[in-house]
């Protein structure tokens, strides 16, 4: 029968959870489930000290503006001239291997020199390849920059006057905050209350963002608002502000909001982010679909015990995992995601359970749901990123399953 | 050696509603962790955790739904409300337009879920009673106007925490014991006796595949 854990008056009756899952797993499994949190301290402060590079380099430019090209450029002259480390075609495979059997440091310092050279940026084969290695904090803005691109054309000219703007309804707002507003000044301030609700929400455990001397935190607010002025009919929704602050991490403010509002448009989240019921279910349906062709285990095993891709895919589209995965994991696979988009989010979906697949298989209801709210840590990412790898995805084959997916819940057929 | 059973007699379950920021995911990690978060993470979409109360000798798994509470959210969190047994409504007793937004909420989960699901009104943050903007008779009032039950609590200090969810799924054992819920499962999985299933054991757990209402 059930004993209750007694742990003082306050806690009288209650059974944990968590404290069953440690205590009650096999080995394996209690080793993962109790390995779920927790940044990595060392990737914490590199990611720090790369933020703090990026501020001290902004502001010696004066507008807050930096050309990505340009500190890639720096970077590069930095570094040695290393021609001999590029990835050469008849010996990529053994270096790949090598790469990835180095430690993390001179790992970033390889990785750092092949970035440098130009037949490996210029070669989308190589620069992908490169991707999948983990690309080295330092360059990671710029290489993300470059990843997205500029599918919107936003030019700096633009981005001056939204900042404008937000400066400006920030003071108006403190001028009359008792006085009538107008509708649509009320929407965007629907829009700002729950940005400043949300910001502080926002990686609470990363302390770096919120202190105040980088002002990373205001920075995400600006990024958000100018991004509900720039696309009122999207405005803002909870989840945004995870994504807005991997880029502000990474990049100068107009970096950052051209990478976000390009992810936005370029993929299935503004759908989600306008909560388009039609196609959530769509996206839902397919990736059911695909989780019952690549890891049928798990699709069956989840169908019966009620896990539900609605429970955990909401979470991971509307945040690109940044909510689940531990933040140094996060930034491995937007290394992949950002250059593949679409394909890229329904491939690291699948990833992520196909590599701990066993384990769920063994998991009730609350345990998989827990693994996936919070995905295990692990020291080293690539074998997750080698999951992610195996789950053979083409664009094409994305676009016919959500054309099925499409038809059939236009017939009215179930879900799979 | 003693173990802790997972063992348990039924399954509840609640969900939480509430604007954004009233404080519903941590009145939850209060409940099911005994934590507190100053600063808890945004809530997308549903989120979801357990626990296990004894009410009369039998143990009553909550299942606790917490929702986002972004306005745009409810088209996916009002899915949710259905097969509910309970639902807790949230408001901050220092933010007035929280307490405004309730009787959006109450509206919602009445056309979105079974009728006789128990609510329960919540004035959370009772700690900050310096800023409260909403009295305590006046959420009372209202939860008695709309036959609801009321109370305050406080995830941060745990006041009332335990009694919230205690009371409610005490209410719902003893409606579901009035009133035997008879086999609808597609209506209400949750609600079947559930023999006591272990999780020490896959393989065995693996076998009585259909003993499993989770």
């Amino acid at each position: 029968m059930l004993e209750p854990v007694e742990q003082g008056p306050h806690d009288a009756g209650v059974t944990k959870l968590e404290d069953i899952l440690i205590a009650k797993r096999s080995e394996p499994v209690r080793e993962i489930i109790g390995n779920c949190s927790n940044l990595n301290a060392q990737f914490e402060a590199s990611l720090k000290s790369q933020l703090r590079m990026l501020k001290n380099s902004a502001n010696t430019q004066g507008n807050g503006k930096l050309d990505s090209s340009e500190v890639v450029q720096a970077k590069l002259e930095r570094g040695s001239s290393s021609r001999k480390l590029s990835v050469r075609k008849s010996s990529a495979k053994r270096e790949i291997s090598a790469v990835l059997a180095m430690d993390q440091l001179q790992r970033d310092q390889v990785l750092q020199e092949m970035w440098q050279t130009e037949e490996n940026r210029e070669s989308s084969k190589r620069r992908r390849e490169l991707c999948f290695m983990g690309v080295p904090v330092v360059l990671r803005g710029a290489v993300w920059s470059e990843s997205l691109g500029n599918p919107l054309q936003l030019n700096d000219e633009l981005q001056k006057v939204l900042t404008e703007r937000v400066t400006q309804n920030e003071a108006d707002l403190l001028r009359n905050s008792h006085g009538d507003v107008t509708d649509g000044v009320s929407r965007i301030n629907t829009a700002s209350n729950s940005i400043a609700l949300d910001v502080p929400r926002t990686f609470t455990d990363l302390e770096f963002l919120h202190e105040g001397d980088l002002n990373s935190r205001d920075e995400l607010g600006c990024l958000l608002e100018k991004y509900a002025l720039f696309r009122p009919e999207v405005g803002y929704a909870q989840g945004m502000s995870f994504i807005a602050a991997m880029f502000t991490l990474h990049m100068d403010p107009y970096s950052a909001f051209r990478a976000f509002a390009s992810i936005v448009e370029t993929t299935i989240l503004r759908d989600f982010y306008v909560m388009k019921m039609s196609q959530v279910r769509v996206y839902m349906n397919v990736h059911s679909s695909l989780l019952q062709a690549e890891i049928p285990d798990v699709y069956y095993h989840f169908k019966q015990h009620k896990v539900n891709p609605d429970l955990y895919m909401i979470n991971w589209v509307m945040s690109l995992f940044s909510k689940t995965t531990p933040l140094e994991l996060t930034c491995r696979l937007w290394d992949v995601l950002l250059l593949d988009g679409d394909v890229g989010i329904f491939r690291i979906a699948l990833g992520l359970i196909k590599h701990i697949a066993k384990v769920f298989t063994r998991c009730n209801q609350d345990e998989c749901l827990h693994l996936l709210t919070k995905y295990p840590m692990y020291e080293n990412n690539d074998e997750v990123i080698a999951s992610v790898r195996s789950v053979s995805l083409s664009k094409r084959k994305l676009k016919q399953v959500v054309s099925k997916c499409t038809s059939d819940i236009r017939k009215g057929e179930p879900d799979p | 050696m003693a173990r802790i059973d997972d063992g348990y007699d039924y399954l509840y379950k609640i969900v939480l509603v509430g604007d954004s920021g009233v404080g519903k995911s941590n009145l939850l990690t209060r409940f099911t962790k005994n934590e507190f978060n100053y600063d808890s993470r945004t809530t997308i979409g549903v989120e979801f955790a357990t626990s296990i109360i004894k009410v009369e000798e039998k143990a009553i798994k909550a299942q606790i739904w917490d929702t986002a509470g972004q306005e745009r959210y409810r088209a996916i969190t009002k899915a949710y409300y259905r097969g509910a047994f309970g639902a807790l409504i949230l408001y901050d007793i220092s933010k007035k337009a929280t307490f405004e937004s309730v009787e959006r909420w109450l509206k919602e989960l009445k056309e979105n879920s079974d009728n006789d699901m128990v609510i329960m009104l919540v004035g959370n943050k009772s700690d900050l009673t310096n800023q409260r903007q909403v009295r305590t008779d006046e959420g009372k009032a209202f939860a008695s106007a709309h036959g609801l039950n009321f109370i305050e609590t406080s995830a941060l200090d745990a006041s009332n925490v335990n009694e919230a969810f205690t009371e409610i799924l005490t209410e719902i054992y003893n409606q579901k014991r009035a009133k035997p819920v008879v086999g609808d499962k597609e209506q209400a999985p949750d609600v079947e006796k559930v023999q006591n299933i272990r999780i020490t054991d896959p393989a065995k757990e693996h076998s009585k595949k259909k003993s499993c209402s989770c």
